[in-house]
């Protein structure tokens, strides 16, 4: 068996050292290869030095990188240097190394911790401002296309806005139903806890159905849609993007604006008002169930109830809010997706994005129009 | 392993999507050193042959061995550590698109843990020169590269380790003319220098002349092997019209009667 571990054997001769390098050279033993070469250099050696490679065979790049390292190195310090029994595999080798070497010369210098500190936050600041900036511009873009759109009708795409809507729509119809059941429970269990102590339990019916109807329903509509269709369109237009396919679109002279964006937009204003009402129905079937539990509220009287405690206002404030809040999902999650640059990590990164940044928005357009609400007396 | 045994050796392989079979009742044997072309149509099967070595493509029926040692699926290849004997090239690339080039080209050596962090880099800067790459082109991420450059980073990346078996899809499709004749002659200085195993496929008719010591011919589900010397005399439909029609006969001037 041939040995493994690379070594090298030494023989002194009065003015000359003969050095023979074996074992494996390879990468997978590159750690002992660089420990062997810098061994050699530590040690000052006579003004001849041999390199008898006649024992070394089992060699790659790497190792015969090192060892010629380690020559040019022994020769730079003025020794006489002469390799004996190269085999031709690695004269051929090594002579096409020398031509690979590097120069380092286009490696960008590493900057210093706080350097790299200091060009980050101003990145980070200007990246924002250019944020807002971008944002907009695409909301006029969008308002652009709507309306070119509504011009001439035949260019929107039906068949794309209906298969959005059932996917937005439709298929979200049971997480939203489930989510909801489950808030109007809370809020149920809660409330009737605090109001038992004025004896006043019975208006629980009243905070359940006013706060479902008004608030409660259609954020966590908006929420849900964020998370689950705002991160898949991001997603979708992102990779779209990196496979070059909206280059395509644009040189077949089809707008990805018309083609992508304005259907998604389109059926996500569309589906959102369906979408809070089914929101609003489970939420007030969820408080209903919390009832009649525990406060034997008949199904007929929590229903004659909460007719009483809702106005028709109440129930259209709630609704009216949903296209809106479509919309800011929509477009906030197109304009991310047609954002992604190149990388995967920029798909993570703007899906992440799209998602922060719908939810804050609707959050923030949510009670800017409670403000408005109340202020107006709704 | 014996010294005449082959480092690749397939029999009866069956490989199938759905109902489309792809494979049927393949035999191949690759041995130590050679450069091995694999031919075919589009379509024919030859990435998917690469991915059934490599244990991407589950094999319905037949057994593969690379060095000796029966694969099959990646969780065999993981637990003999055949990854660190091979380098592959993928058709598209493959290269990771958040890492920058030298990043990727740096990715096998990384994975040794015997290989320390500088001469890493160096290894990598050398890797990138010698596929035709310049060094100012270690910090480009993937995206920012041209089609062609993409192969090339994507090549070294597959010679970052100096592995024994090197597999290439295409490997100078999207090269000009002069940097695939640079190809070739890298490919031949490392098989004549390392003792490669190259299993290249490739719809280049020059790099076949160039290089290749054997060919596997891709037709009706099976491979046809034999040197190019023998191939160009047999006589099945589609590999005479491979060898004898316009490009062909131009590519292969000389060699025919
Ligand atoms: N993941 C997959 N699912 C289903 N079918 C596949 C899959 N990958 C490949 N195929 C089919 O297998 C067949 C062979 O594909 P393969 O990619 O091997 O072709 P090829 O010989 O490499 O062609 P080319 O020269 O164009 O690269 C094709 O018919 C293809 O449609
Ligand atoms: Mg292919």
């Amino acid at each position: 068996m041939a040995i493994s571990t690379p070594k090298i054997e030494i023989f002194s001769k009065n003015e000359m050292v003969i050095f023979k390098p074996q074992g494996i050279w390879e990468a997978s033993s590159a750690n002992d290869v660089e420990k062997l070469c810098k061994n050699l250099l530590k040690n000052s050696l006579p003004p001849f030095v041999v390199f008898d490679l006649s024992e070394l065979v089992e060699f790659d790049t790497s190792g015969i990188w090192l060892l010629d390292k380690t020559i040019q190195d022994i020769k730079k310090r003025g020794h006489q240097v002469e390799v004996k029994n190269a085999s031709e595999a690695f004269l051929t080798l090594s002579s096409r190394l020398e031509s690979y070497k590097p120069s380092f010369k286009h490696l960008p210098k590493p900057q210093t911790y706080i350097g790299k500190r200091i060009v980050e936050l101003g990145k980070v600041s200007v990246n924002l401002a250019f944020l807002a900036r971008d944002l907009i511009s695409f909301l006029g873009q969008v308002v652009v296309g709507l309306f070119s759109s509504l011009l001439h009708p035949k260019k929107l795409r039906l068949i794309s806005i209906v298969a959005h809507m059932e996917r937005f729509g439709v298929n979200a119809i049971p997480i939203i139903s489930v989510m909801s059941i489950a808030l109007g429970l809370v809020l149920a269990y809660q409330g009737e806890e605090q109001l038992r102590r004025f004896g006043a339990e019975i208006y629980t019916i009243n905070l359940v159905s006013i706060s479902m109807l008004r608030e409660v329903g259609i954020l966590i509509t908006a929420i849900l849609i964020a998370g689950r269709t705002g991160s898949s369109i991001t997603a979708q237009l992102g990779i779209m993007k990196i496979n070059q396919e909206i280059d395509a679109l644009n040189t077949l002279g089809l707008s990805p604006m018309d083609v992508l964006v304005i259907p998604r937009f389109l059926a996500l204003i569309l589906v959102m008002p369906l979408l809070a009402f089914v929101s609003d129905i489970a939420g007030l079937l969820g408080g209903g169930i919390m009832v009649f539990f525990s406060l034997d509220v008949s199904p007929q009287l929590y229903i004659h109830r909460v007719a009483e405690a809702v106005t028709l206002g109440g129930f259209w404030v709630g609704i009216l809010k949903a296209p809106l809040f479509g919309a800011i999902i929509a477009i906030v999650s197109c304009f991310e997706g047609l954002r992604v640059e190149g990388t995967a990590e920029s798909v993570g990164i703007c899906t992440t994005r799209s998602v922060v940044e719908g939810i804050f928005l609707v959050t923030l357009a949510d009670a800017l129009l409670s403000i408005f609400f109340s202020k107006i007396g709704i | 392993m014996a010294d005449n045994d082959p480092i690749i050796s397939i029999r009866g392989l069956v490989t199938q999507f759905g109902d489309q079979v792809i494979h049927d009742h393949l035999d191949l044997d690759i041995f130590e050193g050679e450069i091995f072309g694999i031919v075919g149509g589009s379509g024919a099967g030859k990435s998917v042959l690469m991915g059934a070595i490599l244990g991407l493509v589950p094999a319905k029926h037949g057994i593969i061995k690379v060095l000796g040692k029966r694969t099959g699926n990646l969780e065999r290849i993981m637990k003999l550590h055949l990854q660190s004997h091979w380098g592959v090239l993928f058709q598209g690339g493959a290269l990771f698109s958040s890492l920058t080039v030298g990043e990727n080209i740096q990715i096998p050596m990384k994975d040794m843990e015997h290989m320390p962090d500088d001469l890493a880099l160096e290894m990598a800067l050398i890797k990138l020169k010698m596929v035709g790459l310049e060094e100012g082109d270690f910090y480009k991420y993937p995206s920012e590269l041209s089609g062609g450059m993409v192969k090339r980073a994507a090549l070294a990346r597959a010679l970052a380790i100096d592995p024994e078996i090197l597999f290439l899809d295409e490997p100078t499709a999207g090269l000009d003319p002069i940097s695939a004749a640079a190809f070739d002659e890298l490919i031949l200085t490392l098989r004549d220098s390392l003792k490669l195993t190259v299993v290249m496929v490739t719809h280049d008719l020059d790099s076949i002349r160039r290089l290749c010591d054997r060919l596997a011919v891709l037709v009706d589900k099976r491979a046809v092997i034999g040197t190019l010397q023998s191939l160009l005399n047999n006589k099945h439909p589609w590999i005479r019209e491979y060898f004898h029609g316009v490009r062909g006969k131009a590519a292969m001037a000389g060699l025919m009667e």
